[in-house]
C-alpha cells in the first residue's frame, strides 16, 4: 500500500488533493470536498427529472418503453440520496481546502475551457482547419507560458496537416 | 484433410494476399487506435473500396484490418487514457496507470503478446469446433442476453475504483442517457423534447471520447507543471516466465471472449468487460491492485476481445449469422461478390472457411511483429510534454467524433461530455461506469422487453424462464454468485481479506 | 506639402477603387465558378436507413461502387439506422437539396404517417431509381410442427399463443403479420428484434415460432434447409423457390397483393435537374451492369429498375396497400384518409 502510494506521488506532483488517489480500494475521506453536497443534489435532480419525463411515455405493460427509464431514474435517485447523506455525515471541507470556484476551476482549466468554448463557437464559422490551428497554437503557447512559440506553431501546423490528410483523403471524412 | 490444408495454404501461395494482410493489420492498428474511427466503419469503407477486387484479396485485407483494429484500441487506451474502441475501455483502467508509472512499453509489449496468443486461441476454436458452438449459441434467448448485460453491469460498481455507490450513480445516468432517442421497438420518442438531434440518440462513442479523452485532458491541466513520466523501455517483450505465469488467465479470458464473440450480435466490447470483471474477482494476488496498474487488468480484456474475433466468425461461417458488427459487414461483402453466406457457404465454397482461418492466422503473426516493432515509438509518445500532447489529443477527439456521423453537433456533445466527465472525476465519480451504462443500456432494455413480450407481459412466466432454461439458470446463478462474492462473508471464506 | 495631399488623396481613392474592382472580380469568378462547375463537385454522401449486413445495406453497397464509377466521384456510404429508417429519412430531408445527400431507402417510409412515427416520408423525396423488390415469406424453424401454412393458421386459430418476430412498427414483418391477423381474425404475440437477421437467428434458436421476412434475407436459409418456408406472400410462386404462394392455401389474400418491400435511391424533391439526371444516369448504368445482375440473382431479389413517374406510381400503390391494410387491421395510429392516401385500386 505504502509503496504504491509512493510511486503515485513520484509520478504525479499533485497540488490539489482531488483526483489523484489510490484507486484500488475505497477509503472514505474524512472531509467533504467543496461542492460535494451540490453534486449529489444535482444527480438527484437528474434522476427526478428522468422519472418525471418518463411518465409521459407509454406505460401499462411490463414491457413498455417507460420501464427502463423509470428504473434507471429510481436507481439514480436512491444512490444520490445515499451519496448525499454520506457526504453530510462527513465534516465540512478542511480549512485549507480551496473555495468552490477555485476547486472547480483552477487556473489552467479555466483557460482551456474558455478556449474550448470559443472553439465551439468558431468551428461552424471559420471551419475546421482554421479553428483547430488556432486552438492548437494558442493552447500550446499558453500552456508553455509563452516559451517555444515557434515550436508550438510548427507542431500545430504539422500535426494538423497529418490529421487532415489522413482523415480527408484516406478515410474520406469531409471535415466541417 | 489434405483438401483443407490446400485451402489453408492459399494466402501463402498468393503474394498479393499476403501483402494485403500485412497492410491491413498495419492500417487496422491505426484505425483502431484513433478514437472515433472504428473497425466497423473501416470495414464498411473497405467493402465499397474492394468492390471490383477478387473476393480472396478483399477478404485478406478485411481480416487484416479486423485483427489490427481490435488491437489498436488498446494503444491509445494505455497511452492517453482514451480507448480507441469500446473494447479497450477495460484496458484503459489498468493500462493507463501503468503508462503513468513509466511502464508503457511493458504494458504494450505484454498486451501484444497475449493478444496474439488469444487470437490464435480463437482461430483454433473456430477451426475445430465451429458448428457445435454455433448451434449452441443459437440457443441463447433474449433473456440470456439480458442476463449477460446484467453481468456487464455488475462491473460498474467496481471499475475505476472509488466509491461503488458513486459508480452505480454514474452508471445509472449512463443507462438513462442511452434511452434518449427513438425507441427502436415502438418508434416512440423518449427524452427528445422535439429536438431532431436528440431523436438520433446519444452515440456512446461520442460520450466515450468525451468522458475519457477531453475530461482526461482537463483533469491533467489541474496539476500544471507535471513532467511526463519517463518511460522504462528495457524489457518490452515479456519473458517466458511472465507469459507462462499469466497463461491460465489468458486462456480463460480468451475462451470467454471466443464464446461471447460467437453469440450473435455481441462482440469484443462485452467480452472484454466480462473478462475484466472475471479476472478481478478471481485473481487472489494481482501484481498490483486492480485499477492501479495490474497486469491482469490488461491481459484479461485484451485476450477476450481477440478471442472474440475468431468467435465472431463462428456463426458467420457456419450459419450465415453475424457474430458481431464487422462480420455482419463481411457477410454483406460476400453477397456483393456473388457468394451465398449461410449454411450452404461451407458446402458450396469450402475453401472460404480455411482461407479465412489462414488469413486470420497470418494477421495474428503480423500483429506480433508490427505490434512489437511499434512499442518503442508508441511509448515515446508519452514522453512528449503534456502541454503539446493534450491539445493535439483534444483536436484528435474532435476529428474522431466528427468521423462517426459527420455531425458537428456530435462535437459539441463530445466536449460537453468531456466537461461533465471532468466535474464527475473531481468528486470521485468514475467515468467508466457512465460509458458502460451507455453501452449496456440498450442491450438491457431491448432484451428485457423481448423477454417480457415472450412471457406475454406476465410476471410469473417471466420469472419462471430464468430457472427453467438451463442457460438462463446457469447465468442467473453466476450473477448471484458474483454478487455474493462481493460480500464480506465470502471474502473471509476465500481468505481474500 | 501641397503636392502630397493630392497624391495621397488620389492614391486612397485609387486604392479604394482597386479594392472594389478586386471584390467584384472575386464575386464574379465565384459565381461563374459555381455555375460552370458541374455536379458532382464533391463527394455525395449516401445514408442507408438500415443496418450493416442487412438486405438494404447489401443492395446499396452492391450498386453504389458501380454507380460511382459512372458518376465520377466516390459516394461515401454510411448506415444511419433507427426507428425503422425514420432517422435517416428525416435527416436527408433536412439536408440541402443539392444532390449531395442520398437516401438508400426501403418501403418503410410509406407507413410513417399512419404509424405516427414521423411526418416526413417519400412525399418530400424523389426516387432516383427503384432497384429491387422484396417479397415477403412466412418461415418457421426447420423442426417446427407446422409443415404447411394451413397447419400454422389452424394452430393459431385454435387459441394457441404463437409468437412471431417483428422488426418494429412499419417493418415488413409487422405489416405482413397484421395482414395475416386481419384476414384470419386472430392475434399473434409479437416480439420485436433489431432487424430481419436477428429475427431469423431467434427463429433458428427456437425463441419465436414464426416470422414473416423479406425473401432476400431468408432465401439462403430456406434453400439450405435451416428454416422452412410456409408461404410466399404473393399470388404466384417465385422461380427457384420451392415455397407455395399464400393464395394457394387461402384465396382471401388476393385483394391485398401484390405487395412487398422495395429498395431505392432517393434525393430531396427540390434537387436541381442537373444533379438528379447525373445521379439517375449513373445508377441506371450500374443497374444494368452484369455484376449487379449476378448479385441480384444470388440474393433472390426481383429486379425493378423503375424511374420517374413509374417509380412514383409504384411507391404510391405500395403505400395505399400498406397503409389501409394496417389501418383496417387496427395497427395504425392514424387513418390514411387523414393524409390523402387513396384506397388501393382493386385489380
Amino acid at each position: 500500500m505504502e509503496e504504491s502510494k509512493e510511486i503515485l506521488a513520484e509520478g504525479n506532483a499533485a497540488e490539489g488533493a482531488a483526483s489523484l488517489k489510490d484507486l484500488s480500494t475505497f477509503v472514505p475521506e474524512a472531509h467533504r470536498k467543496p461542492g460535494e453536497l451540490g453534486i449529489a443534489a444535482i444527480t438527484f435532480l437528474i434522476g427526478a427529472l428522468g422519472y418525471y419525463f418518463a411518465l409521459d411515455m407509454t406505460s401499462g405493460e411490463y414491457s413498455s418503453p417507460s420501464v427502463f427509464p423509470k428504473l434507471a431514474s429510481t436507481v439514480i435517485m436512491l444512490c444520490s440520496a445515499v451519496n448525499f447523506f454520506r457526504a453530510v455525515k462527513r465534516e465540512k471541507p478542511e480549512a485549507t481546502a480551496p473555495s468552490l470556484a477555485r476547486f472547480l476551476f483552477p487556473g489552467d482549466v479555466v483557460v482551456v475551457l474558455c478556449f474550448l468554448v470559443v472553439y465551439c463557437i468558431a468551428l461552424p464559422k471559420l471551419h475546421f482547419v482554421v479553428s483547430s490551428f488556432a486552438f492548437l497554437a494558442l493552447g500550446m503557447i499558453y500552456l508553455q507560458r509563452g516559451k517555444h512559440i515557434v515550436r508550438a506553431l510548427l507542431v500545430s501546423a504539422a500535426s494538423l496537416a497529418v490529421l487532415v490528410a489522413v482523415f480527408r483523403y484516406l478515410f474520406l471524412v469531409i471535415l466541417p | 484433410m489434405a483438401q483443407n490444408l490446400q485451402y489453408f495454404l492459399i494466402p501463402f501461395l498468393q503474394p498479393e494476399m499476403m501483402l494485403l494482410i500485412w497492410v491491413g493489420v498495419f492500417a487496422g492498428i491505426w484505425v483502431g487506435a484513433i478514437p472515433g474511427l472504428s473497425v466497423t466503419m473501416a470495414a464498411s469503407l473497405l467493402i465499397s473500396f474492394t468492390f471490383s477486387w477478387d473476393i480472396n484479396s478483399a477478404l485478406a485485407l478485411i481480416c487484416g484490418v479486423f485483427v489490427g483494429g481490435v488491437y489498436g484500441g488498446a494503444i491509445t487506451a494505455i497511452l492517453i487514457n482514451i480507448p480507441g474502441a469500446p473494447a479497450a475501455i477495460a484496458t484503459a483502467m489498468d493500462g493507463y496507470p501503468l503508462a503513468q508509472m513509466g511502464e508503457a512499453g511493458k504494458a504494450i509489449g505484454l498486451c501484444t503478446t497475449v493478444s496474439v496468443f488469444a487470437s490464435f486461441v480463437g482461430i483454433v476454436v473456430l477451426a475445430v469446433a465451429a458448428p457445435v458452438i454455433a448451434n449452441f449459441s443459437l440457443k441463447f434467448a433474449p433473456r440470456d442476453f439480458f442476463l449477460l448485460a446484467v453481468m456487464g453491469l455488475l462491473l460498474i460498481g467496481s471499475i475505476g475504483g472509488g466509491d461503488p455507490i458513486k459508480g452505480i450513480t454514474a452508471g445509472a445516468v449512463g443507462v438513462l442517457l442511452s434511452m434518449v432517442g427513438m425507441d427502436p421497438s415502438t418508434g416512440e420518442l423518449r427524452y427528445t423534447f422535439g429536438n431532431l438531434y436528440l431523436m438520433a440518440g446519444i452515440s456512446f462513442v461520442t460520450a466515450m471520447i468525451g468522458l475519457f479523452g477531453v475530461s482526461e485532458a482537463l483533469t491533467q491541466f489541474r496539476s500544471s507543471g507535471m513532467k511526463s513520466p519517463k518511460q522504462n523501455l528495457d524489457r518490452i517483450i515479456p519473458s517466458w516466465a511472465t507469459f507462462l505465469k499469466y497463461l491460465p488467465l489468458s486462456l480463460r479470458s480468451a475462451l470467454l471472449g471466443v464464446f461471447i464473440g460467437a453469440l450473435p450480435g455481441t462482440g469484443g466490447d462485452v467480452a472484454a468487460l466480462l473478462a475484466y470483471d472475471q479476472a478481478k474477482r478471481s485473481t487472489k494476488h494481482p501484481s498490483r491492485p486492480f485499477g492501479k496498474g495490474a497486469l491482469e487488468g490488461i491481459i484479461a480484456p485484451e485476450t477476450a476481445n481477440k478471442g472474440a474475433i475468431g468467435g465472431a466468425f463462428i456463426p458467420m461461417l457456419t450459419l450465415g449469422i453475424p457474430g458481431d458488427a464487422v462480420t455482419a459487414i463481411i457477410i454483406g461483402a460476400l453477397f456483393i461478390h456473388g457468394l451465398k453466406p449461410g449454411p450452404m457457404l461451407m458446402i458450396e465454397t469450402p475453401h472460404l472457411f480455411w482461407m479465412i482461418v489462414s488469413c486470420l492466422s497470418i494477421a495474428s503473426v503480423a500483429l506480433m511483429v508490427l505490434g512489437l516493432i511499434s512499442v518503442k515509438p508508441f511509448a515515446k509518445i508519452i514522453e512528449i510534454p503534456k502541454e503539446i500532447v493534450m491539445p493535439v489529443v483534444i483536436i484528435l477527439s474532435v476529428i474522431g467524433t466528427y468521423a462517426i456521423q459527420n455531425s458537428v453537433v456530435d462535437i459539441f456533445y463530445m466536449i460537453g461530455f468531456g466537461i461533465i466527465g471532468y466535474f464527475l472525476r473531481l468528486y470521485g465519480y468514475a467515468t467508466g461506469p457512465m460509458v458502460l451504462g451507455l453501452i449496456l443500456g440498450p442491450m438491457l432494455d431491448a432484451n428485457y422487453r423481448r423477454t417480457m413480450q415472450g412471457a406475454e407481459n406476465q410476471i410469473l412466466p417471466f420469472l419462471q424462464g430464468f430457472v427453467t432454461s438451463p442457460i438462463s439458470l446457469f447465468l442467473t446463478l453466476s450473477i448471484v454468485f458474483l454478487l455474493f462474492s462481493q460480500t464480506a462473508t465470502y471474502r473471509r471464506w476465500r481468505g481474500l481479506e | 506639402m501641397r503636392k502630397r495631399h493630392p497624391n495621397k488623396y488620389t492614391n486612397m481613392k485609387g486604392m479604394r477603387r482597386m479594392k472594389k474592382l478586386c471584390v467584384a472580380l472575386l464575386l464574379l469568378s465565384v459565381m461563374t465558378g459555381s455555375a460552370i462547375a458541374a455536379y458532382p463537385e464533391k463527394n455525395p454522401q449516401g445514408y442507408i436507413m438500415w443496418g450493416a449486413g442487412g438486405a438494404m445495406d447489401n443492395v446499396a453497397r452492391a450498386i453504389t461502387p458501380i454507380a460511382q464509377q459512372h458518376l465520377g466521384k466516390t459516394i461515401i456510404l454510411q448506415n444511419k439506422t433507427g426507428a425503422t429508417g425514420a432517422i435517416a429519412t428525416t435527416f436527408v430531408a433536412n439536408q440541402p437539396a443539392d444532390g449531395y445527400s442520398l437516401l438508400f431507402g426501403a418501403e418503410n417510409p410509406n407507413l410513417y404517417k399512419v404509424a405516427g412515427l414521423s411526418q416526413i416520408d417519400y412525399d418530400q423525396l424523389d426516387p432516383v431509381l427503384l432497384m429491387m423488390a422484396n417479397v415477403g415469406v412466412v418461415v418457421v424453424a426447420k423442426d417446427s410442427p407446422y409443415k404447411t401454412y394451413k397447419d400454422f393458421i389452424d394452430a393459431a386459430m385454435s387459441g394457441k399463443t404463437i409468437s412471431v418476430g417483428s422488426t418494429g412498427p412499419g417493418g415488413l414483418a409487422f405489416v405482413a403479420t397484421t395482414m395475416i391477423e386481419k384476414i384470419h381474425g386472430m392475434k399473434f404475440n409479437k416480439i420485436q428484434f433489431d432487424g430481419e437477421g436477428p429475427c431469423i437467428t431467434a427463429l433458428m434458436g427456437g425463441h419465436i415460432d414464426a416470422v414473416a421476412v423479406g425473401l432476400l434475407a431468408a432465401a439462403n436459409f430456406i434453400k439450405s434447409g435451416s428454416v422452412r418456408g410456409l408461404a410466399m406472400i404473393s399470388t404466384e410462386r417465385i422461380p427457384g423457390m420451392d415455397v407455395p404462394a399464400v393464395t394457394e392455401a387461402y384465396k382471401e389474400y388476393g385483394p391485398y397483393l401484390p405487395w412487398g418491400a422495395f429498395f431505392g435511391v432517393f434525393v430531396r424533391k427540390e434537387t436541381p435537374k442537373e444533379a438528379f439526371d447525373a445521379l439517375q444516369a449513373a445508377y441506371l448504368k450500374a443497374y444494368e451492369d452484369p455484376k449487379f445482375d449476378e448479385f441480384a440473382k444470388s440474393m433472390g431479389g426481383v429486379k425493378l429498375g423503375l424511374t420517374g413517374d413509374k417509380a412514383r406510381a409504384y411507391i404510391k400503390q405500395n403505400q395505399s396497400v400498406s397503409a389501409w391494410l394496417l389501418y383496417d387491421a387496427g395497427g395504425a395510429k392514424f387513418s390514411p384518409a387523414d393524409f390523402g392516401i387513396p384506397r388501393p385500386q382493386s385489380k
